[in-house]
Order: structure tokens, then sequence, then C-alpha cells
């Protein structure tokens, strides 16, 4: 986890290739477009600009880190760490953000466009 | 069971809904199974739905392997893992499986190295999810 948080620091995924299918096809961000470039910003320090690129990874990321922070404890034969689990209601209610922060993101008008990609 | 193009995605059972998996020995005996889903057509509903697929196929297979084991990261961190930092996905998946399979006392068919097949341009990705699913499907094929 800490070698890939040095390389995702240290690579700069900014410019390089669009993988996203769904922004390939349509020109449109998807709810994940800009999260690995959010990463880098917010490992490099800057959370402004990782709020830019994706908003809602940056205000999940404390969540994914210690989900994933509990597998590798776990997969190293450490302490089994609780895990985070959600109820049915919050489960429902964390896809429905997802589903309207990719509706918005994609909005042409102000301050919506503000949480695309703009790439 | 297959999924077909037209069918509604429905998510799996809750954790809460589900009762907990109980430890016998070192074989732990398991809770409901997922559905079968044939890879391909996991493919080809990638392909046509331009990639929105694999947020619900994220989300399934996550969920499943979670009500199943009782253990793992579940449906929406699943989705999260998947999209939003899709490098972490590709190997958390496999390595879930693995656990799936060992935690019954049978033999790991993947472990998280079975991610690094996507870093093969284009076949890559196809044999991951032929791989991944094929997997799943055996193990739920096999109650």
């Amino acid at each position: 986890m800490l070698a890939a948080c040095v390389g995702l620091a240290l690579i700069d995924p900014t410019h390089g290739p669009t993988i996203c299918p769904f922004k390939l096809a349509t020109g449109f961000d998807c709810p994940g477009c800009g999260g690995t470039r959010a990463a880098h910003e917010l490992l490099t320090g800057h959370l402004g600009r990782a709020l830019d690129y994706n908003a809602v990874a940056v205000v999940a990321l404390p969540f994914i880190a210690w989900a994933l922070f509990v597998v590798i404890v776990a997969a190293l034969g450490g302490p089994k760490l609780p895990q985070i689990s959600l109820s049915k209601r919050w489960t429902y209610v964390g896809i429905a953000v997802i589903v309207v922060f990719w509706v918005v993101r994609n909005l042409p008008i102000a301050p919506f466009n503000w949480l695309g990609t703009g790439a | 069971m297959t999924d077909t193009p037209g069918s509604v995605p429905a998510p799996g059972p809750e954790p809460s809904s589900t009762p907990p998996p109980v430890q016998t020995g070192s074989v732990r005996s398991m809770g409901p199974v997922g559905k079968v889903r044939s890879p391909l057509v996991v493919i080809l509903l990638f392909i046509v739905t331009l990639g929105i697929y694999s947020i619900y196929w994220w989300y399934a297979s996550f969920q499943e392997l979670k009500d199943h084991t009782g253990e793992g990261v579940g449906g929406l961190l699943g989705i999260l893992f998947g999209v939003c930092i899709g490098i972490v996905g590709i190997f958390l998946l496999p390595f879930e499986i693995g656990n799936m399979y060992e935690g019954e006392g049978k033999t790991k068919p993947m472990s998280w190295l079975t991610g690094f097949w996507n870093f093969l341009p284009i076949v890559g990705g196809i044999i991951w999810v032929f791989k991944v699913q094929g997997a799943m499907n055996r193990e739920w094929e096999s109650h």
C-alpha cells in the first residue's frame, strides 16, 4: 500500500491517456473519472486540485484507505480489524450520491461544471 | 441463472439480512451464493453500455462475495475501488475470490496477482474478466 501510494505520488497521471470507455465514447465524465488524478494530487498535497478532479473520490478516500488497510493487514496475518460495514439504507444512499454526482458533474453550467474533470 | 441485457439489476441481499457465517474448524460454512454470469455476456454488456454496466458488476461481485463469506469490502466500497480507483479493484477482487476458496478449504484458483492480466493491452482485460467471473461462477455452482 505504501509502495502504491509512493508510486502514485511520483507518477503524474494528469497527461496520461484516457482509459475510461464512457469518456472515450461520449466525452462525458463517469463517476470515477479523475479518481486516480485526485489521488495523485492529494498525495502531493494539493487538496483543491484533488477536489477539482473528483470530489466524491476525495471524500471517499479515507474509507477506501481504511478498507484497504484492513485487507492488507489480514493478508499479512495480522489482527482482524473491523471492516467498514454499511447498512442497506446507507449503501443505497451512497449509490444515489454516486449517480447524482455523475449527472451533476456533466451539467455545462456553473457551479456544477466545476465537479467535472475539465479534460 | 445468467444476466441478460434486458434484466433489471437488483442488488443482492444485505449482510444485515443474512445470517453470519459460522466458523467450523478451519472451514467456514457460507452464506447465500451469488448469481452466475456468463463472462462473455459481462464483456458484451461492458461494451454495449459504454462501461455503465461495470458499475453494477463491481457492486454485485463485491456484495455477493461479502454475503457469501461474511468478509470483504462489500458492494458500495467495491464500486469505489472498481470505478474510482480501478487500479486497486482489479487486484482486490481476485484477492477476495482466492480468500473465499481458501475459507472453504479449497485450492485458491487465483490471488491478487491475477490483477496483472489487466496490464496486457486489450486482451488482458478480457482474460481477467473470464478468470474472475469464471472462478466466481464455479463457486456459486458448487453450492
